[in-house]
């Protein structure tokens, strides 16, 4: 089926059509992508992907590589046949980042408690997705851990939940953390190290349709051995940093400022340093949460 | 070319202000202020998509430039007499500097009169 038709499933606002001629593909993917909705594969899909094999059969030499595609796009050269997960993964957010400007898009994670909503925006390595993952590990909703959709009409953060991929270090960090959460296999030949992805919880999954209002923003850094530190910060510096981490800002131009100064005005903001204390740095943000900082 | 001489502590300063020429905003309608804090302003411009961030000077002269095009001996007046600055040589020099950088982000334009 998925050779021929195509698998589409929804994640977020988006239902992709993925084609690939990989026999093993159904089964790697079963585990992680169990609690999204599949849709229909004749029905309309925003993105239409494919994970082939690179070459023919006289280039024996490429067979082992493979190929990404999005609407006969290629975005990334050909890749280890080891590595098919990590690449299907940034070739679905590179599909979004690249397309839906429908939306304010940020390089951020977005979680929500209590009714409102966190941004966590940030660049790579600077532990986003792990203080996500353990965040949605303990009572938040997960809305994202990589691309925030931001409606600058109404400042909606539309939910986009992924898989989230640990990386290196923080694959072990968080299977203490967490023992009983849906990890995936780790890929160890990735460009980036070894990569692992985290199935988020099923409530977060099945809520995908839930808006959230955003409340607080907070630019985490991770620092190996650094104190908990919560400080706040002026909205000017906030507003930089945000458009810094935005991947459309200038692109969609006077909606773009529009929503983000919007977005700075609605919320605190804060930078947030934590060292290796999981447990520390969720019990600080959940005290952000409830109101007793 | 006018050559203003100017007594500051004394000592005799001799600056080049070209008042013939007058300044305006390029595109009066695309650009759009914020303030989150005291000391700064957001500019975005949409002519050009491009964010700025300026002190209140700057926004200030911006402010005097939408209401009529103005040369920058004129802009330096006003500006001292808001803020309660001296106009000396280094002031007119800060503001020359200022209607340089404005012009070269493309914020404002010369103008003949």
């Amino acid at each position: 089926m998925m050779k021929h038709e195509g698998l589409s499933f929804r994640t977020g606002p988006f239902v992709f059509c993925l084609h690939s001629p990989i026999a093993n593909l159904p089964v790697l993917l079963h585990s992680l992508y169990a609690d999204y909705l599949l849709v229909k594969s004749a029905a309309f899909a925003d993105f239409h992907i494919k994970l082939s094999r690179c070459g023919s059969w006289w280039r024996f030499w490429q067979s082992r590589l493979m190929l990404f595609e999005a609407d006969f796009d290629t975005p990334y050269r050909p890749f280890a046949k080891d590595t098919i997960l990590p690449f299907l993964e940034w070739g679905i957010n590179w599909c979004v980042a690249t397309q839906a400007h429908q939306y304010l898009m940020l390089h951020a994670g977005m979680l929500e408690k209590n009714g409102n909503t966190l941004l966590l925006p940030a660049h790579p390595g600077s532990g986003k997705s792990t203080l996500c993952v353990a965040l949605c590990h303990r009572g938040w909703r997960l809305l994202t851990d990589e691309i925030a959709l931001v409606q600058p009409v109404d400042l909606a953060l539309v939910p986009f939940p992924r898989l989230i991929a640990l990386k290196n270090q923080s694959i072990a960090v968080f299977h203490n953390f967490a023992p009983d959460a849906v990890l995936g296999p780790e890929y160890p030949k990735t460009p980036k190290g070894t990569v692992c992805h985290v199935r988020p919880p099923t409530d977060s999954i099945e809520r995908s349709n839930e808006v959230g209002h955003a409340r607080w923003i907070v630019l985490p850094q991770f620092k190996s051995g650094a104190s908990l530190s919560l400080q706040s910060l002026d909205k000017t510096q906030a507003f930089i940093q945000l458009t810094d981490h935005s991947f459309n800002y200038e692109l969609i131009g006077l909606r773009g400022f529009k929503a983000m100064t919007a977005l700075v005005d609605a919320c605190d903001c804060y930078t947030f340093e934590y060292g290796g204390d999981l447990e520390q740095a969720v019990a600080q943000l959940n005290a952000l949460a409830d109101g007793l900082i | 070319m006018l050559i203003l001489v100017i007594l500051v502590s004394r000592k005799m300063i001799v600056i080049q202000v070209n008042v013939e020429t007058f300044w305006q905003i390029n595109t009066p309608y695309s650009l759009n202020l914020k303030q989150f804090d005291a000391d700064f302003f957001i500019l975005f411009n949409a002519a050009s998509s491009q964010t700025h961030i300026l002190n209140m000077l700057c926004a200030d002269l911006l402010e005097l430039l939408k209401d009529c095009p103005d040369n920058s001996i004129a802009l330096s007046e006003k500006l001292a007499q808001q803020y309660e600055f001296s106009l000396d040589a280094d002031f007119c020099i800060y503001v020359d500097k200022m209607l340089a950088d404005l012009d070269c982000l493309g914020l404002i334009e010369p103008v003949i009169l």
